[in-house]
């Protein structure tokens, strides 16, 4: 969800004809746009996009687009889909299939660039290349001036270790592999192209290096500054889609600003979803046929057909109907857009125009039964008889330290699902017992009056190969009494009450666990099954926790009683 | 004289002894004293006292303190082993050394400070080196004084030579400095006397000691309950503190929740916390190029293993879904879908793996499902964020389900479940939903907030699990809402392990 920033001066004469909102909130509905304030540093106003299918709406020219097409009820053809490419190409290359295949590109004229203008087209391709190309992994965008290249552009695969320029930021020739090793870019980026003998280069004719994509572009060549009018502006990329999208999208919104597009042609000697002489922008198709009925039923609402048209329209689609299908109309969008994949995309066009605000909330009309888990129910039963023997509940996180187990607890660590990437070691496994969370209280509550007789009811989760996830979540009962004389006995009274209100006939056999004092640990057992452990923590446990007060602790495991089932 | 009878009624027999024993003395007396002559324990002396002193029955006759000095826990050790002046000793007797290999002792460095200062130790080139023929005799004297003060409790200056007392008053009243854990201390003593009023408490306080406290089973069985005169309890005395077994606070929250959604006629679902990428992410048609399925995002089990099984036909379903849209009437996300890396086992990242299996367990149509489901982010814990936490979400399937419904529940959920004052609507974005939308309430104390968000699940999440009717989809936020329920601001204290912090939370009713 990227988060931009406009200066509303700015925006609001992109909107044009006046515009001056009350509220821009309500507008920003139509983009699923979050008005988030004033930047402090730059004092631009901040706004956060919510949809990240549509990346058209991730710059001021997006959103003010979005906005004029409602207020004028239709959006307007832009010039750059229909102009004819001037001869200028981009020459492709074969090798390219396997790293890096596709490139697009197209000339801008305009207005001189100005500082403010500068910051905003750099803010555009920042978004699109992060939010939308994957942090430059499935597409990279590169602004050149226009006037220093000689075309055709070739977009070639080279050995790293040949080429070499001066790449923006820096003041030295490096060669690529020392920008991939040395430069703040390729450090950051040097994992796109990890494990490519070749890498992309982009050079004109005169063999002179634009840019090494998607790293860095060349100091010479690629440094947009104010007062230049006349851009190149290429995009590549791992999906042509993507990388003509992103094209589109730039293409409009310099439009928008005044810029004339002048479309280029790529030549690929490979064939190409779109053919292999590419031009860019694209008319990319991006439309869906939905049945008529389809609006109003999944809405809830009863819009007239010619109210539907109408409503789309404003929103800025092209509506007619379908060539083939009865009943049914086709719903298009401008080229900018690629976002329709079910005919429901545009049925929340239609809700998002209309304001979901005027949609009258109902409540579903047909009875259902609302029921609890049967291991909910059994859980509750288990806690109420544990709040009436006078325990306290706890609630603790499933996380835990790998460390609390196996040396904190001396437990055996195998049965413990511990986790690839832990943020932190305290969170880098699940826990396994709930007696960590419940000795981690006795670690924090010496100070609170004894006796302290806690319990929890939670899941923890077990490693189990024979299970489809190699592992259980079991909802466990854990009970801890820790006072000057709490004794195995504590524990085993609750555990035989608990037992015959949930009539269960559960046996204790010897258990030799390092929690345990040896010779007081005992399993529990129903039906030949073990069910839980019951005993006195041993001092060694109690001391490596900071406990000074002995302490019992009761663990069963209520997804294998019988009425879980 | 009515005062006089009222106080009469509700003496205690502790207070009625002190003031007999105050009676019976000439002289003021101290608790200690008055313990003695009553015969009862000097802490039931020293509690009668004050509640005496508040009615004004007694009062101080003088009042004094005593200086002491005592060992505290650092002193103890250094008693036990060295005081830390001699530890360095100990140590550069072994030839010179860096500070990191004096040791880690509590005070070290204020000690080489002292020890440098009456040129005991030299330091060159970053190490320390003991003065030849230097005189230890005033460090050993400290360490003798520290020996000392460890045989006993506390020590007043009447117990000490002068020069020790003047020694250990010196080193503890330098806060800071190296005081080799000795502390300074007031012993506080007083005497108490009797006030006119109290002397005629005392004076009619002997009937006081006839009275009888407690009835008793042996009154009942001889009757003799009937010549007895039971005394009246003062009222103000606060009673001894009661703990009991207690639901945790966030549970009767999460309780109250789960009640409602009950009422409105949803049925519970559960589920493994260890789930796939396919249930996860997959099934809800996140594509697997998406931001937020990249390894930061969500923890994934160690070792990277696979789920064995993913069910079919659905697994081939939802992999056409992304492909090309399968049957679901959908072009796809149009990318090669991974089938390795959709079995890869992750934890719940979100409670809406569950509304997606629930899809697969041929579900109840009309139905209603939800789940309280603990999650898992890859995130840094701080005061909004916990290692882990409950989402509230689940699923309306229906045949004539759409999204004005999803409105109309929202709306019951903001009104009857977070007391909603007023609430509207934005268009949302998710990736298993369209429409989405997302619900904002103004909440009586928190204000606007979002109360959660929802949609119409797509046909490329329903339909590859053989779902034909509209599901609706709906999420809620309601962590702040807890938190303000139970008066906190930081997220973690939610699982707080603190006992007196628990303790210490209110058991509001919750709708």
């Amino acid at each position: 969800m990227p988060t931009i920033l406009v200066d509303l001066d700015d925006f609001y004469a992109l909107v044009g004809d006046g515009y001056q909102p009350a509220r821009i909130e309500d507008d920003l509905e139509l983009v699923k746009g979050e008005f988030k304030g004033p930047d402090p540093t730059t004092g631009r106003t901040r706004i956060e996009l919510n949809d990240t299918n549509r990346p058209d709406l991730w710059s001021a020219a997006g959103i003010a687009r979005q906005i004029r097409a409602r207020r004028r009820g239709k959006t307007e053809t832009h010039a750059a889909f229909a102009a004819t490419p001037g001869g200028k190409k981009i020459l492709a290359d074969a090798k390219a299939a396997d790293i890096r295949p596709y490139v697009a590109g197209f000339i801008a004229r305009g207005p001189a660039v100005t500082d403010a203008s500068l910051a905003e087209l750099i803010q555009s391709q920042e978004k699109l290349c992060d939010g939308y190309g994957a942090k430059r992994k499935t597409v990279s965008v590169g602004i050149y001036r226009a006037q220093k290249i000689a075309f055709p552009v070739h977009y070639r695969m080279v050995d790293p270790r040949t080429a070499k320029f001066v790449p923006l930021g820096m003041d030295d020739e490096l060669n690529l592999a020392q920008i991939l090793e040395q430069h703040p870019k390729g450090k950051e980026y040097a994992h796109i192209l990890a494990g490519k003998p070749l890498v992309p280069l982009l050079q004109d004719a005169n063999d002179q290096i634009l840019s090494f994509p998607p790293i860095i572009n060349s100091r010479a060549i690629g440094e947009v500054v104010a007062g230049d009018t006349e851009l190149f502006v290429e995009a590549t990329g791992t999906d042509l889609r993507s990388v003509l999208l992103v094209e589109n999208i730039l293409a409009v919104d310099l439009e928008d600003r005044g810029w004339t597009i002048e479309p280029m042609v790529v030549e690929y000697p490979f064939d190409t979803p779109f053919g292999r002489e590419v031009r860019a922008p694209y008319p990319l198709p991006n439309e869906v046929e939905v049945p008529n009925d389809d609006f109003n039923r999944l809405l809830g609402g009863e819009l007239s057909h010619d109210e539907i048209a109408k409503q789309l329209r404003a929103y800025g689609c092209d509506v007619a109907k379908s060539a083939t299908a009865k009943h049914t109309t086709r719903v298009s969008t401008p080229p900018y857009r690629q976002d329709y994949m079910h005919p429901v995309d545009a049925i929340e066009d239609l809700a998002v125009v209309v304001g979901v605000n005027t949609l009258e909330p109902i409540w579903p009309a047909r009875f259902t039964p609302g029921r609890l888990a049967t291991l909910t129910l059994l859980e509750d039963k288990v806690r109420e008889l544990m709040i009436g023997l006078g325990f306290e509940e706890i609630i603790a996180n499933v996380l835990c330290s790998k460390v609390d187990i196996t040396e904190r607890l001396r437990l055996d660590g195998s049965q413990v699902v511990a986790i690839e990437n832990p943020m932190s070691e305290s969170y880098a496994a699940l826990r396994p017992t709930l007696l960590a969370s419940l000795l981690a209280v006795e670690e924090r509550s010496a100070k609170t009056a004894y006796p302290h007789r806690v319990f929890e009811v939670g899941e923890a989760v077990v490693r189990d190969d024979d299970e489809n996830h190699l592992s259980r979540t079991e909802p466990l009962l854990g009970a801890l009494v820790a006072h000057p004389e709490a004794r195995f006995s504590d524990l085993h009274s609750v555990l035989s009450y608990v037992a015959f209100y949930l009539d269960v006939a559960i046996e204790l056999r010897p258990l030799d666990r390092g929690c345990f004092l040896p010779g007081r640990g005992a399993e529990l057992v129903l039906d030949g099954k073990s069910v839980g452990m019951l005993g006195e923590l041993h001092p060694e446990v109690l001391e490596r926790w900071g406990v000074k007060m002995p302490a019992s602790y009761l663990e069963l495991r209520i997804s294998a009683l019988p009425d879980a089932r | 004289m009515t005062d006089l009878a009222d106080l009469l009624t509700t003496l205690h027999p502790l207070e009625a002894k002190v003031l007999r024993a105050l009676a019976g003395t000439d002289a003021a007396a101290g608790e200690a004293r008055i313990a003695e002559l009553a015969a009862i324990q000097e802490s039931q002396a020293r509690m009668a006292s004050q509640w005496l002193l508040a009615k004004a029955a007694v009062e101080v006759a003088s009042e004094d303190s005593t200086p002491f000095v005592a060992l505290d826990e650092t002193g103890q050790q250094f008693a036990k082993d060295a005081i830390p002046e001699l530890a360095i000793r100990r140590k550069l007797e072994q030839g010179p050394a860096a500070m990191a290999d004096l040791g880690d002792a509590k005070d070290l460095s204020a000690a080489i400070g002292a020890l440098k200062k009456q040129k005991l130790i030299t330091v060159a080139q970053g190490k320390f080196t003991l003065v030849a023929k230097a005189d230890w005799s005033a460090i050993e004297a400290d360490q003798q004084l520290v020996t000392k003060l460890a045989t006993g409790e506390r020590f007043f200056e009447s117990d000490l030579g002068a020069r020790e007392w003047k020694r250990a008053t010196d080193l503890a009243g330098k806060p800071g400095k190296a005081s080799l854990g000795i502390r300074r201390g007031e012993q506080k003593r007083r005497t108490l006397q009797l006030t006119a009023l109290g002397r005629d408490l005392a004076a009619k306080a002997g009937d006081v000691a006839d009275e009888v406290s407690q009835l008793t089973p042996e009154m009942l069985r001889d009757g003799s309950w009937r010549n007895v005169k039971f005394r009246a309890y003062n009222l103000q005395i606060p009673p001894p503190r009661s703990t009991g077994g207690r639901r945790h606070p966030y549970r009767e929250f999460l309780d109250a929740v789960r009640r409602k959604l009950i009422s409105f006629g949803f049925e519970e679902m559960r589920g493994s916390i260890v789930e796939s990428e396919f249930w996860n992410n997959d099934a809800l048609f996140m594509p697997q190029f998406h931001p937020a399925r990249a390894i930061h995002d969500v923890y994934f089990v160690e070792g990277m293993p696979r789920a064995k099984d993913l069910p079919e036909p659905a697994a081939s379903n939802v992999a056409a879904a992304h492909e090309n849209g399968g049957a679901t009437g959908s072009i796809g996300w149009r990318y090669p879908f991974d089938r390795d890396a959709t079995r890869r086992l992750i934890l719940r990242s979100q409670g809406t793996a569950l509304s997606a299996r629930q899809l697969g367990k041929n579900p109840n149509i009309p139905g209603k499902y939800f789940a309280i489901a603990r999650c898992f982010r890859f995130d840094d814990v701080d005061a909004t964020h916990a290692p882990d936490f409950f989402q509230i979400e689940g699923i309306v399937l229906g045949e004539e389900v759409h999204l004005r419904h999803l409105l109309g529940l929202m709306k019951l959920f903001g009104l009857e479940i977070a007391r909603a004052e007023e609430m509207y609507f934005t268009p949302g974005y998710f990736p298993f939903t369209e429409p989405s939308v997302e619900a904002h309430m103004r909440h009586p104390k928190i204000g606007w907030m979002e109360l959660g968000g929802g949609g119409i699940f797509r046909p490329e999440v329903t339909k590859p699990f053989g779902i034909d009717v509209p599901v609706i989809a709906w999420g809620l936020g309601l962590d702040r809402m807890a938190m303000v329920a139970l008066g906190i601001d930081d997220i973690r204290d939610l699982f707080s392990p603190d006992l007196d912090f628990l303790r210490s939370r209110k058991s509001p009713i919750l709708g």
